[in-house]
């Protein structure tokens, strides 16, 4: 087998000239591309320039030469942790589902709702198989058979080049029974959202697949134990199953050695917001703020830097005092910062903050499934909060009862979303507490946004 | 296997695989529950449960599981503020009209939020806004949205007990309630059986039974009205729980008042049931017996029972097919409505038909939406105008500021009270299928001497079978109780059918005992209601029963009296006969979801 996949990389390398020598990176940048190594050089129609871009190596390496134990190893060595924004370890996620000797599965989870983040979007468009290659590869050290690929309404474009990617794989003998005559059966089935930003928590992709609506569920029992149709369930973002078969191609040192202790590797940011040169980069973690200011291309002529923004509408913010702080999983912690899942928003002085925060306040409320009690109540009524900031009703108590309302969030609610929309309010509140001040004691507003309504 | 934890500071002895909620609950530490119903609903959505557990995030202890070494603090500053704030969040938009509410002295909210002293932290609107008012009507179930805490109790036992799943949540976040799936404007349109479940199962009063209270207020009113009230046995067996007995009291330590706070209320008669059952047994024992001389070819096996209004309902909209195997005779409370009016009225009330009133007041909440059914009508009057639950006649009760303390206690004397105020089983599983049987028999000249024996269906625990013999032939007979039970046994039935279609060997049942509740009428959607158990699993049904079968009206082997069958043959002329056929019976639809 391992023959026939060279041949096909010859060939293509003497057919394609000088189409894979192209480097879209800026020079001078710190910019590493692992995951979109592949993204926007080749083909994604075209499983024959994946295959010579070492493509389905990693996996023959795994399914011939490779217990699943050692590639559990390998991964957890690598300290590859999962990238949609809980930062848990992969490979010990992976060894919790592979004790079970129930039916097990595997879950991809490609609905990637948050407003500002388009990476698992190019990944899936632009390079279908890495993603595939390395659910197969998971699937192998977990001892799942199958996996589900639970794919965002949204993104018909990438559903389109993973399906054709899927069938592609099959008929080269790469999916399905007995894989490139190993015996390891793994089959791939796509199940497409219906369009709720909840369906990115990984129980309610759970429900979801399940023919239910996607409401979230407690955990414990967390999906390992006990997840798709009451089976241990693994569910892993496309960018961390994306780089898989790099790892296992190049060792988990490799990896390791990109990035800082604890955050290894790489992530893929989306740079959004007030920059000049808004765009989708892949840089090691550690990384400082400034730095990645400065691969946007700076922020907008004449404007300062006010907030970095992780994620959205599930934000988390850093003021101007943080801009060189590296972003990494585990600094942030006690600031109720998650680094998310890689879209980040950048704001410049121009932005109100109470806008901001009321925007994305209300679009937490409208997709909450309505499940808890704090989140489905505790949004909307945080929502009000927010108008009446706007509307200059709001006074010093109602800031506290903002206050105890987050802290009752965090503390108490189902899911992530009700838990995050605390962590907005507290790390908006550590940066920017004097902002909310002006904004309810004073009645000013520096943007000159606020209180319009009332005059009107 | 036993573990040891330390609860508020006290070192305490749990056993494996319980949740840490029923560790609590055995130390009889108070945690506040909306939502939890064990085994049902564990979905952990109200939050008020939450506890500092090994000094973490809070935790919802009817999810955690117990373990080893585990500290668990549920008194801590933090958790009351947490379980406050949720009671705060949930006050700032429900609509507080307690005092026209039917839950008033029975609302798990209001009492939760009495305990933690709850403020009106966001200013409660009563516009509600931005929260769309939802109020749906069915002939059965009222639904009013605006009162909800969406724990979902009751989708759970909708769909885990009744079997139909007919609620589920509509819209998302704030806006989300829970109303008739596919975002069906009411109940009816759905495949609801009209069961109760729900509004047992909700901790304030979002489901509640239909209101008759002021269609019986209006006749009360009406001096022209000659109200009847008709009381069924499961009802007699429960009020006394409302008025502060202990569940199981006999029947006869409070019946005496209540029949007295009845009349205060303005009734002209008060009568029971019993009269219609026996009806409803002899004209059942009949179709029976009839159908057993006909050639084997063209008996309609197995008859199927027709006295509860959720099965009729159910096998109306599921299984349509199936219709002309179920007995006719109508229910035994309609039964007995247009016996009064079409029969007896001019005779015992000297009152003409058309100023008849007659209230059934019943255990069931299917019932309401059966006394308002069209083909419940004869000559144009309805066989019973008005239906009141359980609760609903507690509630009456009170509105009228009657104490029933104060009453000196009376016994019946109605002139329809023909059966000495006998208290029998129909209340009890299987019960009526057996006076039918021993009715049967009794009326073809065979003496019947044992209890007739129940075993569980292999494979079915909620399903019995029993077998009898009548006139030499060996029936089979069963029982299926609840939605889920008659889903189940019409499976099996449909199993066996096909067993014979393929030439196997197969079962066959003459006769299928089906009750839309589980535990029987006693049971029933519109008794008071006890949320414990559906939470920790408490037997009320078997409880409850007690208060019939410690009374000494409890007559354990009743069958109608000879003397009884021969008045009732004189009054209709004959049993089966043509105008007990056009009164008595009725006829089913076909009301499934795709043909309606």
């Amino acid at each position: 087998m391992i023959q026939e996949l060279n041949k096909i990389q010859q060939d293509v390398l003497k057919s394609v000239g000088n189409k894979f020598d192209k480097d879209l990176r800026h020079d001078k940048t710190k910019e590493i591309r692992v995951k979109l190594r592949n993204a926007y050089i080749i083909d994604p129609y075209s499983i024959d320039e994946y295959i010579a871009r070492d493509g389905y190596k990693a996996l023959h390496k795994v399914l011939f030469s490779m217990t699943s134990d050692e590639v559990i190893e390998e991964v957890k060595k690598s300290g590859l942790k999962g990238r949609s924004g809980g930062g848990f370890p992969t490979g010990v996620k992976w060894s919790f589902v592979k004790k079970s000797d129930q039916q097990h599965y595997i879950i991809m989870n490609a609905d990637e709702g948050e407003s500002a983040a388009t990476i698992d979007g190019v990944l899936m468009r632009q390079d279908p198989h890495c993603a595939i290659e390395g659910m197969i590869i998971s699937g192998f050290a977990t001892g799942a058979t199958i996996g589900y690929v639970y794919i965002r309404y949204e993104y018909p474009e990438a559903q389109r080049a993973m399906e054709h990617a899927i069938e592609q794989a099959k008929a080269k003998n790469l999916l399905g029974k007995n894989i490139m005559g190993s015996g390891f059966d793994f089959e791939i089935i796509m199940y497409r959202g219906a369009g709720a930003y909840i369906c990115g928590e990984e129980t309610s992709i759970i429900s979801s697949i399940e023919g239910m609506r996607g409401n979230s569920k407690n955990k414990p029992p967390f999906p390992a134990i006990q997840g798709l149709f009451n089976k241990p369930t693994i569910i892993n973002n496309v960018e961390t199953l994306g780089v898989v078969p790099q790892i296992i191609l190049n060792g988990a040192e490799w990896f390791a050695n990109m990035g800082v202790p604890g955050s290894e590797g790489t992530k893929v940011f989306t740079l959004t917001g007030q920059l000049k040169e808004p765009k989708t980069v892949e840089v090691p973690l550690g990384i400082t703020i400034r730095e990645l200011i400065e691969l946007g291309g700076g922020m907008r002529e004449g404007r300062q830097f006010k907030a970095f923004v992780t994620g959205s509408p599930n934000i988390t913010m850093l003021g101007p005092n943080d801009i060189d702080m590296p972003v990494r999983f585990d600094l942030f912690k006690d600031r109720q910062v998650m680094v998310g899942s890689g879209g980040t928003i950048f704001l410049d002085d121009s932005t109100c903050l109470m806008h901001f925060m009321h925007f994305n306040v209300d679009l937490l409320a409208i997709e909450s499934c309505g499940r808890c009690t704090p989140c489905r109540a505790g949004t909307r009524k945080m929502t009000q909060f927010f108008e009446k900031i706007i509307q200059g009703e709001a006074t010093m108590d109602d800031l506290q009862k903002m206050k105890d309302l987050a802290e009752h969030m965090r503390d108490a609610s189902l899911c992530g979303l009700g838990i995050a929309m605390g962590m907005t309010m507290y790390s908006a509140l550590y940066s920017f507490e004097d902002e909310f001040i002006e904004h309810i004691r004073d009645k000013h507003c520096r943007c000159g946004k606020c209180y319009k309504e009332v005059a009107a | 296997m036993k573990i040891s934890m330390t609860i508020n500071g006290q070192v305490v002895e749990a056993t494996q695989g319980q949740s840490v909620l029923e560790v609590l609950e055995d130390q009889d530490v108070n945690v506040p529950t909306l939502c939890y119903l064990k085994d049902l609903n564990d979905i952990a959505a109200c939050r008020m449960c939450v506890a500092e557990v090994n000094g973490s995030r809070l935790q919802t202890t009817c999810t955690l599981q117990a373990a080893d070494g585990m500290v668990v603090n549920t008194e801590t500053e933090r958790v009351n503020a947490s379980r406050k704030q949720t009671l705060e969040l949930l006050a700032s938009y429900h609509s507080f009209d307690c005092w026209t509410c039917p839950r008033e002295k029975n609302c798990d909210l209001f009492d939760q939020m009495r305990l933690y002293n709850v403020d009106d932290v966001f200013k409660h609107s009563y516009e509600l806004e931005g929260k769309e008012l939802k109020l749906n009507n069915s002939l059965a179930i009222t639904l009013d949205s605006s009162k909800c805490v969406h724990c979902s109790s009751c989708i759970a036992v909708c769909d885990q007990i009744a079997g139909v799943g007919v609620l589920e949540y509509m819209e998302r976040g704030y806006d989300s309630v829970i109303s008739p799936v596919f975002g069906k404007g009411s109940l009816d349109d759905v495949n609801c059986i009209g069961c109760g479940l729900c509004t047992k199962v909700c901790p304030t009063a979002a489901i509640v039974e239909k209101d008759h209270i002021k269609r019986v207020e209006a006749a009360l009113e009406d001096p022209n009205t000659f109200v009847v009230a008709q009381i069924d046995p499961a009802v007699r067996a429960a009020i006394g729980e409302e008025f502060g007995y202990d569940i199981g009291t006999p029947v006869e330590t409070f019946e005496g008042q209540i029949f007295a706070a009845i009349q205060k209320l303005g009734f002209n008669d008060i009568t029971t049931t019993n009269l219609a059952q026996d009806f409803a047994v002899i004209e059942s024992a009949n179709e029976l017996l009839q159908e057993l001389t006909k050639p084997e070819d063209q008996q309609r096996f197995p008859l199927f029972s027709s006295c509860s209004a959720g099965w009729i309902r159910y096998a109306e909209q599921n299984h349509p097919e199936m219709l002309d195997h179920i007995s006719t005779a109508k229910a035994p409370h309609m039964m007995q409505g247009s016996f009064i009016k079409h029969f007896v009225a001019k005779d015992v009330y000297k009152v003409d038909p058309t100023k008849l009133f007659i209230v059934t007041i019943s255990p069931c909440t299917a019932h309401k939406s059966e006394s308002d059914r069209d083909d419940m009508v004869n000559d144009g009057l309805k066989n019973v105008d008005a239906v009141i639950t359980t609760r609903e006649l507690s509630r009456m009760i009170q509105y009228a500021r009657i104490d029933i303390d104060d009453l000196t206690p009376i016994t019946l004397s109605s002139p329809l009270d023909k059966t000495k105020n006998a208290l029998a089983i129909p209340t009890a599983n299987g019960g009526l299928m057996e006076q039918i049987l021993r009715t049967a028999k009794q009326q073809s000249g065979e003496s019947f001497t044992d209890a007739i024996v129940y075993q569980t269906i292999p494979g079915h625990d909620d399903l019995l079978k029993a077998t009898v013999s009548i006139q030499g032939q060996v029936l089979t007979i069963a029982s299926a109780q609840g939605g889920k039970g008659m889903q189940d046994m019409m499976d099996y039935l449909a199993i066996q059918e096909a067993k014979k279609t393929a030439g196997q060997t197969y079962e066959a049942f003459h006769y299928v005992e089906f009750m839309g509740c589980p535990g029987g009428c006693i049971n029933g959607g519109g008794q008071p209601i006890l949320r414990e158990e559906y939470r920790s699993g408490y037997d009320v049904a078997t409880a409850r029963r007690q208060s019939i079968e410690q009374s000494i009206h409890y007559q354990k082997d009743y069958v109608p009296t000879n003397e009884l069958v021969q008045w009732y043959q004189s009054v209709v002329q004959s049993i089966g006969s043509d105008k007990a056929k056009r009164y008595l019976h009725t006829t089913y639809q076909d009301k499934s979801f795709i043909n309606r």
